[in-house]
Parts: C-alpha cells; sequence; structure tokens
C-alpha cells in the first residue's frame, strides 16, 4: 500500500519541480536574440528622396539618403539653420571620390561586431551588402539597418520632440544569427560635424567639462573616448592611477559641438550606464571634428596570458538595454556651453532627474569635516589613531556656531571601529573616539545648531586588513577576483553592499544623523560576474540608489561622492565633485558644466581648503565654480598622518584652520547669499585669467586669477580677488 | 632556467619590500619628497598654465625639438632638431620667427642653441660638426668648426650638441665626460670638468688580478657623459651627466665641482619592467641657484636647492598635461615659469609656481643670506600649508636651535628624521642639563651604577648556590637555569644534558618569544639618532625573521652535522641550550635601548660597541653550547662552527630554491586554471 503513495508523491514533486522550471519567469538568457527578421525588410522601403517625417511650430524634421545612407536634417523654420546626421560632399569635397570617406561622412549608425573568437571588426551602413530601409512612424521615421554578412539587423526610431530629435535603439529591434555578436554601435558618427575652418569647440564631458578648440591640435589624430560614469573594464590599479592623476569618466552623457552662432547638444536619456562618449578630432579618418555616443551591448573584458600579455575579448551575453539619445539645436546667445548646460539642466529638472535642495533663503553652505580615526599600519601591528574624539568634534561645533558659521554641512570620516580605510566594517562605531554614544551626542549638538551632519562611510571597496571581509568579492567573467597589483584591495559585490548597510544603519536609529555619505558611489561602477546571473552597470546603480534612498528615508537625508548623473535626483550633497577636466593635451581648457547643471539644486564640494597649495587661489576657484567652502580638520596634528594611508592630509589642524574659514565663510555668505539657490545662466572667460559667472537673478560674478587688477567700465576686479555686481549694477 | 632569476629575483624583492614597506609604491599625479627612501606627498608645487604645440599659420608644428633657451628679457629660442630651424617666440606661444643657416649648407639638425644679450645666436649645428653665429635677425655670420690643436688629434670628433659662451668669452660644449672650449677665434682652449671614473670594487679587483691580456681585453671603464649644461652669470657651469651618483654638478672656473656631491634622481621601472637609474637630459637654474632637472626615463622633474637638498618631485609620464612623453630640455624665465620641452609630443609645457614652492624658495633664499628670522617666517608659511615638509621642519629646527630652544628644535629635526640636526641640538640640551644638574646627575648616576653591581653580586650568590643544589629543589627550574646561563654557563649547559629526558618545550617558546619580543619593544625604545630602523619602517614578519631564522637554521645545520660527527646533542637538547644562549640578548638589549636615550650620533660607538658585546656573548654561549653538549674539544668545536655556517648557508639557499619554485609552480597552476576558465568562457 505504501508503494504506490510513495510513487505517486514522487511523480507529483517531479511535476511541481517540472512546472516551476517551466512557469517560473526565467532569469536572464545566455546572449541571446531573436533571430533574423528578412521579411521585415521588405515591408519597408527605401528612402530616395527627402521626405518629410514631423513638423512643430519651431522645426521640421526630414529623412534623407546621403551616399546610399539615411539620414535627418533638423531645420529651424525661423532662420533655416540645419542640423544633420551627415555632411555631403559639398560640405566635405575632400571625400569626393573616396567611397570609404564618403560612406563614414554619410553612415548614421557603425556597428562593431565578433564573432567570438577575438575577430571583431566594424561596419558601416551603406558600405558592401549592408543596406538600410525605413518606414514612417508618428512624428518620425524608423530606419531598419541591415547588415547580412554578420547577421546583424537594427533598428532605430528618430522622432521629433519639444523642438528636438528624440533617437531610440530599442533592443526589441536587435536581431542577430548565431554566429556573430553585436558588441557596440556608434549613432549618429558624423552628426553635424565641424571642420577645422568652422570658429567653435567640441564639448566634452570630461571631468566637470572640457571644451576643445577646434584648429587646436593639428598634429592629433587619435580617437578619444570617455567611458559614461566609470570605466568599462575596471583594473583597481588603473582606477587608483586615475584617480591620483586627476584622469576623470564622463558623470554627464552629455556632448556637444559649436561653430559659430550655432550649436548642438546630445545628451544619452536612457542606457547611459551602458555608453562611452567618443571624439574624433580631424586627422581621425575624416578632417573632420566629430563628437558622438557608443552604446555598448556586448561587455570587453581582458585576462592576463602567462607570459603577461593581456588579451581582450567580448562577453558573450548581451545587455538588453534600450538607448535613447536626444539632440537639441541651440542658436544665438545659447549655441555655447552654458547654453548646452542650460538646456540639459531644465531637461533633467523637468524629468525629476534633478531635485532641488536648496531653499531661497538659505545661507551658504559650508563644509566642515573631521576626521576621527584611521587605521596606520605602518607600525608592526596596525593600530588605531584618533585624530578627533567625538566630543572635540562636539566643542568644535559649538565653537564655530558661536563664531556665526550657518548652514554647516558635518561629514564625519572614520568613525568606524577600524578607522578610516578599513573597509567593509561592521557598522560599529569607535570607542576610543567615544563610541555610539559620542557620536549620537555630536549629532544632537549637530541639530542643535541648525548643521547637517552626515556619517561617511565605504560600501565599495574591500581591504585586506577588514576583519569583516567575506565571499562578496566582486569576480570578473573569468572568475578571477577583482583585485589590484598588490592583492591587498578588491570590490563589494553592490547587492551585499546593500544588505550590510541595511544592518548598519539601523545601529544609528537612535541617533539623529541627517544621513550617511557613500563614498565612491557616484563615481564608480562595476560589474559583478560572481553569481549565476552578472550585475550589470546599470543594477549595480540600482543597488547605489537603494542604499541611497534608505539613507533618505531613515534619516531624512544623504550624500554621495562624485557627481554621477544618477545621484542628482536622490542626494542632498555632492562631494568631491570634479572641478577640473583630465586636463589632455588640448583637451585641457576646463569649464564648469557639472557645475552649471547643479547650482542652486544640490550643494556640492571639490577640493577642501586647508589641502590646497595656494588657499586665495582655491577660494577664488570657488567661487567661480559655485562651490561650497570646504575644510577637513582634525583635532591631533596632521604630523600623525604622515606614515599613514591619508598622508595628504597635509595640516588639517582644527585650532589653525577655525578662525580663517569663519572669516571667510562670513565674507563669502555676505556677498554670495543671494545667489545660492540660482542656477548659473552664463560662464565665460572675458580675459585670460578673468571669469565672468552670470546667474539666473542677474547677479554677476567676477574673478580674476591674475597678479594685476582688471577694469570692466568702472568696476575694478582686484588682482586675485572677485566682485559680485547685483543686476542693477551694484558691487556686493 | 631563464625563468628562474627573474623567480628569485621576485623572492629578494618581497624580501626586501618587507623591510622598507612604502618605498616601492610609486606616487602617481603628487608632488613628492623622498625621506629616508619612502616618498612623502607634499601639496601641488607647480600648475601648466599653457601648452605651446600649434605654432600657427606658417611654422607648423615642432619636430623632434631638443633644446630650449630662454632669454633674460623671457623670448625663448628653441632648437627644432627634426625641422632644421631654430624658432624664436614669446612665452604665450606666439612665433616672432624662425631661422635657418643662410649659407649653402643649412642646418643639418640642430640640437642646442645659446643667445647673446644683443640677441644673436649659437646654434650647435651638431651634423654639420659646426657651431653657427647667426645675428639677432637670423643671418649668418661665421661658423665655429673642430679647431686645429696637437690635443685633438683627427680621431676626436666635433660633432657639438650643446653650445654656451662663457662670461669670459670662450665657447663651451659638451665632449663626451668633458667640456671642449674654443675661442672667438675658433683656437683650442682646452678641456674643463673632466668626470672622473668612480670607484668600484669589481674594477678595484681587476686592476689588482687581471693579467695585462685581461685587461686588453676588457672594455675600458668610462666616466660619465654629460647630457646638457648651462654656464650661470657668475660663470659657474651647472651640468647634467648620466651614471648613478653626481648627476648634477656646478663647476667652478677652475674646474671644481662645487655642487653637493650625492645620488640624484631615483631609480625607475620601465615598460619591461626593468629597473633603470635617472637620466638627466637637462636642468634650469634660477637667479637663487634653485636647480631643477629633468628625468627622461621617469619624464619627471626634480627640484634641488643650492646645497643639493630634495625640494620637490613632480611630472611624469603620461598624456594629460604635466606630463610627458620624452622630455628633452628645460629653462626658467624670470618669473621662475619652467618651460619643458617634449621631444615626442612636439610642445612645451609652461610651469607655473603655486604659492606653496613660492613659499619654499623664498624661504631658502632668506636661509642662504643668513637671515634666518625671516627664513623661519617663510618655513612657518610652508608650515601652514604643509605641517610635515621636511625641509620647513629642519629650518624651523635650526630657527629654534639657534634661539636655543633645544626641545623645540629637537622635536622638529625628529618630524625631519635629521639624525645629525636632532644629535647637535641634543647634545646641546644634554650639555646644559649636565650643567644647571651636575651634582643631582652624578649623584643619581652613582647610586643607578652602585645598584647595579649590587644587583649583579646578588644574582651571582644566588647562581653560584644553585650550581650545587639545582636539583634539589626543581621550582622555577627554567628561571635558574637561566641565572645559571648567564653566570656559570658551563654547568648550566650541563644540567641541560644531564636532564635531557625532561622536555623543555614551553621554556624554548618563551624564550623565543621574548628574543622577539624584545626586538619589535627596542625598535620603539632606541634614541632615534641611533635607530638603525624607525618605527613606521618597521615590520613584524621581518624583525620576527631576524630572530627566528638565524637561530632555527643554526640548531638544525649543528643538529645534522654533529649527528654525522659522532656528537652527543639531540635536537631538543639543541634547541634549548641555543634558545638558552639568547638569554644575554633578551636581558641588555632594552637596558641599552633604554640608555641609549642618553646618547646621541656623537657617542653612537659606545652604543653600537656595547650592543656587539652582546651579540658576541650570545654567540659565545652558541658556541660553547656545541662543545658542552657534544663533549667536543676546542678544536673540533671549530671545525663544527665552521661546518655549521657552511650549512647555514646551505639551508638559506635551499628555502630560496623552493620559494622559488613554489611561485613558479603557484603561477603555472594559476595560468592554467584561467586557460581552463577561458575557454570554457569561450
Amino acid at each position: 500500500m505504501r508503494k504506490p503513495v510513495v510513487f505517486v508523491s514522487i511523480i507529483i514533486l517531479l511535476a511541481i519541480a517540472v512546472s516551476l522550471l517551466v512557469f517560473l519567469p526565467k532569469e536572464e538568457p545566455t546572449g541571446t536574440v531573436p533571430a533574423l527578421d528578412t521579411g521585415r525588410i521588405q515591408t519597408l522601403g527605401v528612402l530616395s528622396r527627402e521626405q518629410i517625417v514631423a513638423e512643430s511650430d519651431r522645426m521640421i524634421l526630414s529623412a534623407v539618403t546621403n551616399h546610399s545612407c539615411p539620414g535627418i536634417i533638423l531645420e529651424d523654420k525661423t532662420t533655416g539653420e540645419t542640423w544633420s546626421s551627415f555632411t555631403t560632399t559639398e560640405q566635405y569635397p575632400k571625400a569626393e571620390g573616396k567611397n570609404l570617406q564618403l560612406i563614414q561622412i554619410s553612415t548614421p549608425i557603425n556597428i562593431y561586431y565578433t564573432d567570438y573568437f577575438q575577430n571583431s571588426g566594424i561596419a558601416y551602413c551603406g558600405q558592401g551588402n549592408n543596406t538600410a530601409s525605413y518606414q514612417t512612424i508618428k512624428d518620425g521615421v524608423e530606419f531598419l539597418f541591415d547588415f547580412p554578412d554578420y547577421g546583424i539587423q537594427i533598428t532605430v526610431d528618430v522622432v521629433l520632440r519639444d523642438g528636438r530629435v528624440e533617437l531610440t535603439i530599442p533592443f526589441r529591434g536587435i536581431r542577430e544569427n548565431d554566429v556573430y555578436g553585436l558588441i557596440s554601435i556608434d549613432v549618429f558618427p558624423a552628426f553635424d560635424p565641424s571642420s577645422a575652418e568652422d570658429k567653435g569647440y567640441v564639448f566634452i564631458p570630461d571631468g566637470c567639462g572640457a571644451i576643445y578648440n577646434i584648429g587646436d591640435g593639428d598634429n592629433d589624430s587619435k580617437l578619444k573616448t570617455w567611458d559614461v560614469f566609470s570605466k568599462s573594464i575596471i583594473d583597481l590599479d588603473v582606477e587608483q592611477k586615475n584617480a591620483e592623476k586627476g584622469i576623470y569618466n564622463a558623470s554627464v552623457p552629455v556632448f556637444g559641438i559649436k561653430k559659430s552662432s550655432k550649436a548642438f547638444v546630445g545628451f544619452v536619456a536612457q542606457g547611459a550606464d551602458s555608453c562611452q562618449i567618443r571624439f574624433a578630432p580631424s586627422g581621425y579618418r575624416l578632417d573632420l571634428y566629430r563628437i558622438y555616443p557608443s552604446v555598448r551591448y556586448r561587455q570587453w573584458y581582458s585576462f592576463k596570458t602567462d607570459d603577461g600579455s593581456e588579451i581582450l575579448n567580448v562577453d558573450k551575453q548581451i545587455i538588453r538595454n534600450d538607448f535613447t539619445i536626444i539632440y537639441a539645436p541651440l542658436l544665438g546667445d545659447e549655441a555655447d556651453y552654458s547654453g548646452m548646460a542650460n538646456l540639459y539642466r531644465s531637461y533633467l529638472a523637468k524629468n525629476k532627474q534633478l531635485m532641488k535642495n536648496i531653499g531661497h533663503n538659505d545661507d551658504l553652505p559650508v563644509g566642515i569635516d573631521f576626521l576621527i580615526s584611521v587605521n596606520d599600519v605602518s607600525t608592526f601591528i596596525s593600530r588605531k589613531i584618533v585624530m578627533t574624539e567625538f566630543s572635540d568634534v562636539a566643542a568644535n561645533l559649538e565653537k564655530i556656531s558661536a563664531a556665526g558659521l550657518k548652514n554647516v554641512q558635518v561629514m564625519l570620516y572614520g568613525w568606524q571601529k577600524d578607522g578610516y580605510g578599513v573597509y567593509p566594517g561592521n557598522g560599529s562605531v569607535s570607542a576610543k573616539a567615544g563610541g555610539i554614544r559620542g557620536l549620537s551626542d555630536v549629532a544632537a549638538t549637530a541639530v542643535g545648531y541648525g548643521f547637517k551632519l552626515f556619517a561617511a562611510d565605504n560600501y565599495t571597496d574591500v581591504t585586506s586588513d577588514s576583519k569583516y571581509v567575506n565571499k562578496n568579492i566582486v569576480r570578473k567573467i573569468t572568475d578571477e577576483l577583482v583585485t589590484d597589483n598588490a592583492g591587498t584591495a578588491f570590490l563589494l559585490n553592490p547587492s551585499a553592499a546593500v544588505g550590510q548597510f541595511m544592518k548598519h544603519k539601523d545601529l544609528f536609529a537612535e541617533t539623529s544623523i541627517s544621513g550617511f555619505a557613500f563614498d565612491k558611489i557616484g563615481k564608480f561602477v562595476y560589474e559583478d560576474y560572481s553569481g549565476a546571473i552578472p550585475l550589470r552597470f546599470s543594477d549595480t546603480i540600482s543597488e547605489w540608489r537603494k542604499m541611497m534612498d534608505a539613507s533618505k528615508k531613515q534619516f531624512g537625508s544623504v550624500a554621495a561622492e562624485g557627481a554621477n548623473l544618477y545621484t542628482y535626483d536622490i542626494a542632498e550633497r555632492l562631494y568631491s565633485v570634479p572641478d577640473k577636466s583630465s586636463q589632455f593635451i588640448d583637451f585641457g581648457e576646463s569649464v564648469p558644466f557639472l557645475q552649471m547643471v547643479l547650482h542652486g539644486y544640490i550643494s556640492y564640494s571639490s577640493e577642501p581648503g586647508n589641502l590646497s597649495s595656494e588657499i586665495q587661489r582655491t577660494k577664488l576657484k570657488w567661487i567661480e565654480y559655485g562651490t561650497m567652502p570646504l575644510f577637513i580638520l582634525t583635532q591631533e596634528e596632521s604630523s600623525k598622518l604622515k606614515y599613514t594611508q591619508i598622508n595628504r592630509l597635509f595640516d588639517s589642524d582644527f585650532t589653525k584652520w577655525v578662525d580663517y574659514s569663519v572669516e571667510l565663510y562670513k565674507e563669502l555668505n555676505q556677498n554670495l547669499k543671494g545667489i545660492i539657490d540660482q542656477p548659473i545662466k552664463d560662464h565665460s572667460y572675458i580675459s585670460a585669467g578673468v571669469a565672468r559667472i552670470v546667474y539666473d537673478g542677474g547677479t554677476t560674478v567676477y574673478v580674476n586669477y591674475n597678479d594685476q587688477d582688471f577694469y570692466i567700465g568702472n568696476l575694478k576686479v582686484a588682482a586675485m580677488d572677485y566682485l559680485a555686481v547685483s543686476e542693477s549694477g551694484a558691487a556686493e | 632556467m631563464k625563468r628562474i632569476f627573474p623567480a628569485i629575483s621576485m623572492v629578494l624583492i618581497i624580501f626586501m619590500s618587507m623591510s622598507f614597506p612604502i618605498a616601492a609604491i610609486d606616487l602617481e599625479g603628487t608632488a613628492y619628497v623622498i625621506e629616508n627612501t619612502r616618498k612623502v606627498p607634499i601639496p601641488d608645487v607647480y600648475e601648466v598654465v599653457s601648452v605651446i604645440d600649434n605654432l600657427g599659420s606658417g611654422y607648423g608644428s615642432l619636430n623632434s625639438p631638443d633644446d630650449l633657451f630662454i632669454t633674460s628679457d623671457n623670448v625663448l629660442y628653441v632648437a627644432d632638431t627634426g625641422n632644421n630651424r631654430i624658432v624664436k617666440m614669446q612665452t604665450d606661444g606666439k612665433v616672432l620667427g624662425q631661422f635657418m643657416a643662410e649659407d649653402a649648407d643649412g642646418f643639418n639638425a640642430p640640437k642646442g642653441v645659446y643667445v647673446m644679450t644683443n640677441g644673436s645666436m649659437l646654434v650647435a649645428d651638431s651634423n654639420n660638426q659646426r657651431i653657427v653665429h647667426l645675428s639677432s635677425e637670423g643671418h649668418f655670420v661665421e661658423e665655429f668648426t673642430k679647431p686645429q690643436s696637437d690635443l685633438l688629434n683627427d680621431s676626436v670628433t666635433f660633432e657639438p650638441s650643446k653650445v654656451y659662451l662663457s662670461p669670459s668669452g670662450y665657447l663651451y660644449m659638451i665632449k663626451s665626460q668633458q667640456f671642449l672650449t674654443i675661442d672667438t677665434n675658433n683656437r683650442f682652449r682646452g678641456f674643463v670638468g673632466a668626470n672622473e671614473v668612480p670607484f668600484s670594487i669589481k674594477n678595484m679587483l681587476i686592476r689588482m688580478f687581471a693579467s695585462a691580456e685581461q685587461k686588453r681585453n676588457i672594455t675600458k671603464v668610462q666616466p660619465a657623459a654629460y647630457s646638457n649644461f648651462l654656464i650661470s652669470d657668475d660663470g659657474i657651469i651647472y651640468a647634467t651627466s648620466l651614471g648613478d651618483r653626481n648627476q648634477i654638478k656646478a663647476i667652478n672656473s677652475v674646474g671644481k665641482n662645487t655642487y653637493a656631491g650625492g645620488i640624484y634622481g631615483e631609480y625607475s621601472v620601465n615598460s619591461i619592467n626593468e629597473v633603470i637609474p635617472p637620466a638627466f637630459a637637462d636642468l634650469a637654474v634660477d637667479k637663487n641657484g634653485i636647480v631643477s632637472a629633468i628625468d627622461i626615463n621617469s619624464s619627471k622633474i626634480y627640484q634641488y636647492d643650492m646645497d643639493g637638498n630634495l625640494l620637490c618631485v613632480f611630472a611624469g609620464t603620461g598624456d594629460s598635461m604635466g606630463y610627458f612623453a620624452l622630455p628633452s630640455s628645460i629653462s626658467i624665465d624670470s618669473a621662475g615659469y619652467l618651460y619643458v620641452l617634449d621631444k615626442v609630443n612636439n610642445n612645451i609645457q609652461v610651469f607655473k609656481p603655486t604659492g606653496f614652492v613660492r613659499s619654499i624658495h623664498k624661504a631658502i633664499r632668506y636661509y642662504h643670506d643668513g637671515d634666518y628670522e625671516n627664513a623661519k617666517t617663510a618655513w612657518a608659511d610652508v608650515l601652514k600649508t604643509d605641517s610635515n615638509y621636511p625641509l620647513a621642519l629642519k629650518g624651523m629646527g635650526s630657527a629654534d636651535w639657534k634661539s636655543g630652544d633645544y626641545l623645540q628644535s629637537m622635536s622638529e629635526f625628529r618630524k625631519a628624521l635629521d639624525k645629525q640636526k636632532y644629535s647637535q641640538a641634543f647634545d646641546d640640551y644634554i650639555h646644559i642639563l649636565f650643567r644647571e644638574n651636575f651634582t643631582v646627575i652624578v649623584l643619581a648616576i652613582g647610586i643607578l651604577i652602585g645598584m647595579l653591581i649590587w644587583l649583579i653580586l646578588f644574582m651571582k650568590r644566588k647562581a653560584d648556590s644553585l650550581v650545587l643544589g639545582l636539583f634539589s629543589d626543581r621550582r622555577f627550574f627554567s628561571l635558574k637555569l637561566a641565572l645559571l646561563t648567564i653566570f656559570h654557563p658551563l654547568d648550566s649547559f650541563y644540567f641541560i644534558k644531564r636532564d635531557r629526558n625532561v622536555k623543555k618545550f614551553i621554556p624554548v617558546v618563551i624564550l623565543l618569544a621574548l628574543a622577539i619580543a624584545v626586538k619589535l619593544s627596542s625598535v620603539y625604545i632606541v634614541h632615534f639618532p641611533l635607530a638603525s630602523v624607525l618605527p613606521q619602517d618597521a615590520n613584524l614578519l621581518i624583525e620576527a625573521v631576524f630572530i627566528l631564522i638565524p637561530i632555527l637554521s643554526w640548531t638544525l645545520s649543528v643538529y645534522g652535522i654533529t649527528t654525522i660527527l659522532g656528537g652527543e646533542m639531540r635536537i631538543g637538547e639543541a634547541m634549548t641550550v641555543n634558545s638558552y644562549s639568547l638569554l644575554p640578548y633578551i636581558l641588555f638589549t632594552l637596558p641599552l635601548a633604554g640608555l641609549s636615550n642618553l646618547l646621541s650620533s656623537s657617542s653612537r660607538y659606545l652604543f653600537q660597541s656595547l650592543s656587539a658585546a652582546v651579540l658576541v656573548w650570545v654567540v659565545i654561549l652558541l658556541i660553547t653550547a656545541v662543545k658542552e653538549m657534544n663533549s667536543y674539544t676546542v678544536g673540533q668545536t671549530a671545525g663544527i662552527c665552521i661546518l655549521g655556517l657552511i650549512g647555514v648557508t646551505l639551508i638559506w639557499s635551499i628555502c630560496l630554491l623552493l620559494a622559488t619554485l613554489t611561485i613558479q609552480f603557484d603561477g603555472f597552476i594559476r595560468s592554467v586554471m584561467k586557460e581552463i576558465t577561458v575557454q570554457g568562457i569561450q
């Protein structure tokens, strides 16, 4: 009797298991997309003449064929000015008779393909058997690009929306065969390019923003690439070197070209985490200056062979992203990087990707950060050096409040049990510095004075000296651990980081801290292949946002290091915001593009004043870039840090800096308080070393970095000084 | 076999890096100074304010330029070698003219340019083997070729790469390891500033033992060649030379180097991971004598004061501003801006000094002018920006020392790691302390010595009593044995041998642990000027290894040899007696370390002698143990000890080889695993 029961039970269990396998939602399939659809190509037409596909009050969008490649033209009805995705031979006669160049000035997309065996290449639309067809859709046109030699098809929708071109590459429109895979697509690689004769510049989202003056570097013919948010291939040694050298990625996926009185700005509105911005200077394939996004579908990875050489290969799994890129035309006074920033800011604010955290009557924010303790590894056994006890922080906050500092944002570094530099921690607070009770008292003191207090922590790094190293270490696709050459630095799995933070934050439930400040998460994103399903860049960003959300919900506020776009709608404070570009030779002119996007919405800080080699110059930079003043201080002398990992805290003695910071704050708050909540409307250099910044309310600030006074009419900007002039013309 | 040597090197590097934890770390993107082989970051010293690369319409770009000259009124002249021209420009890059030789030859790879106060130029037209004199408008005036002289035979070539006109009116040019001078009538005036072949043990041994034929077959050792030079208004020749020391020189009118001798620059690692010495290509000297030199191997700029003290290191290899592909020349204008020519990127980067480095220069100027008060104020300014800047700490220390504030100056010299000056301040401090408290101190020393003698006599009496009665009361047996080892080592070893059936594992572990603890503690206690290892440079593993490895390998070696050669000692006994032999080290190291705090560098020989005496005592005990435990004669003992030392060397070699093989095997396994993984992905 029992045997049939057991048998039936097994059958039922097996049936349940099979059902679960069949009906439960499937995880990401490994690298396959729908097969080719040749019938679809036949249903679409081949564009043979210019055709208006959309029209608004101001703009007309037309589809057109140029040298067997389809393209688009955007025309301003009022001025007749046009922006097109291609260049004609009339505009670029050098291409005449050169087939490849004709294709390169015309192609709306280039694709990079691979057969997964280290054979990869580039294919252009209009080249060989490659074809393109189209059909009109609402407010625009849909192109279907077919690359039959590689079995790849791509659908691209282009519509006119709000007077801008909106280009979408839906993932559902990608088709592949079993042999070849799509690596990436260069989108509109010849969109309204500039020639050496044009007067203008290319805007590059490098660091805070950089401009490449057209005609400046006539011998540079290399393609330059900026990864959006983070390097696409993570190498911790490279990350470290770049951080030290000040080499940046693109915090915002924005690009543009200014030519005389017209310009365009482009930005990736969807899928930015898998994008690069590429700048092709004159001399790279064409004698044209071009800038365009490249969207990624497969990840490159590298591995070192036994002889030390590095081999690049491509992941088979496809990234299932939709991409949207917006191109906006700019004319007249708006046709410069200020206009680009204004437009992008408006777009972000309208789409709730940039939240306003600064009130109209707010005082100037000032950052007074304290280093609590640090792990000293220079001696036999690692020991903790307490640089500032919590009671000292409280006493110092009392002093600066009494001295008249308002709207102070305090950040505590190294409050953890193991001190600064040992990650991950277990959430417990340094007992030597005063423990959780001490920290709680500091937070209460800060709140009492109307200050904000953030506890800074790091949920990305794993150091080998941490007692809490666990299995959740990031791995490469090759299953190797992501580590540095010394084997002492690793990365924490983003999901595990969230799990840890959720536990840690509860330990602070009884304190009145304003929130957590998350090191690195606003400037560093990575992938993790340690699990069955890899965590992509977008997944990591999503995890970072969970942490930021949790801090905001529980404590009311959150701060993030860096200025990557995905922090703008959550963070109330951004720190270590780039205040220069990577300063590549020829790309060296930095412009405060990021600051122009952020100012008036989010408080941001860059270099601490007490770490600069010339405080007056740093002060002027703060004023020019609208950056909040910042000091990172300690109670103990910074000579104690000489042999620790933060030996770049050259001088941090609170008693030495307090008077200066108070004096500086009072001066800046008096002169600049009125513009704290206003966006920067215009920024320019009116002379070498003299910047002019115009705010939305009409206030103009002049900053003179020169050793000589500078005059604007009757107004004098003293040497190494600044001048704020209200809309009425009164100097402040 | 080829891969064994790199692997051995790696083992050695790992071992060495344990003793110098930070030195190996390169600082990229940050200016720094070097302090005891450790790189200490400092605030920014220079910022790039402009890059001159596109000369504008009609002038194109520079092409492999070799030399840069700036006149006193800040006009730049570039020897644009690849374009066979001299380019004259403003400091903002605006070209004022380009000059070729107007004669039939034209320039052929000009590598050097010098401009006189009236604007006329001397060009080292290297491949044409001449120096060309051009007027300020660029017209050909005259040429200087190889002068006729009996001292310059046919084998002497004349390919001037750099040229300078001295205040005395002679033309100077580099001729390998010396300077060749000619007058304005193209007559040879002699060689100046010959570099010397540095002393080398290898060369000395060759000279001593090689046969005449062998000596002939060995490549002649050449002194280091000069790479570039300039002559200051007061006639001093500042020059850079290749080689691994004294690469920067200031040669006076009688040909003597007045610049501090020493090693300038640092070794760097090239693209194929070879460690290479610095190679200075050029230098610039400001009006105060501050030298900025460029190292082409690291692309870094090293700046020294007039005494050869390192002020800062900055720049490096890279493609962003402030970095170079191949710097070929450096020059300085009247405002202190540095101009660096890049031969590969074909540009000039202009570096503006920051307020921080300007303060440093100001302080140095005051100090050298003997204005110590103002120097102190200027150094205080430097410390406001970087409270750890070593030269500022030394400057403040010197000022405080001069004003008699010895304690403060000692603190500053201690932070600056300046043992010599710390010792001077300390000696003065002790001198005053003694003078003011002479009676009390002498009395205290007398009492201490008295107490010490009493303690020694007391312990001696205790030890004497133990010789006969050790086994009658086994309480505190190990402690008693220790006491005996100090006063009656022969008896102590005899008792260990007699008591061989009782295991002494715990005392051995305690003694070894104590020895390590003493070693570690002494690092903290030894007075700063006498310390061989400073706490921040010490490494737990290395310090423990210094104790354990010698004693363990000696024990193993001697035990092995005595076993073969009829010895009686067991391995446990060997370990026990050798551990007890460490007792003098355990007992006297810390008191000596404490005593060192009353001594300075000037009395370091006393400290070193006492420390050496303790070690000699330990060695004597180890040898005595071999003799007593195996009942050897003195002669046999000596032989065993020699063999023991050979055995120790053998053990260390085998360990090194095993470590090497393990690393190789590990690498092999890893590469196989990686191959499998990558194949799996594909």
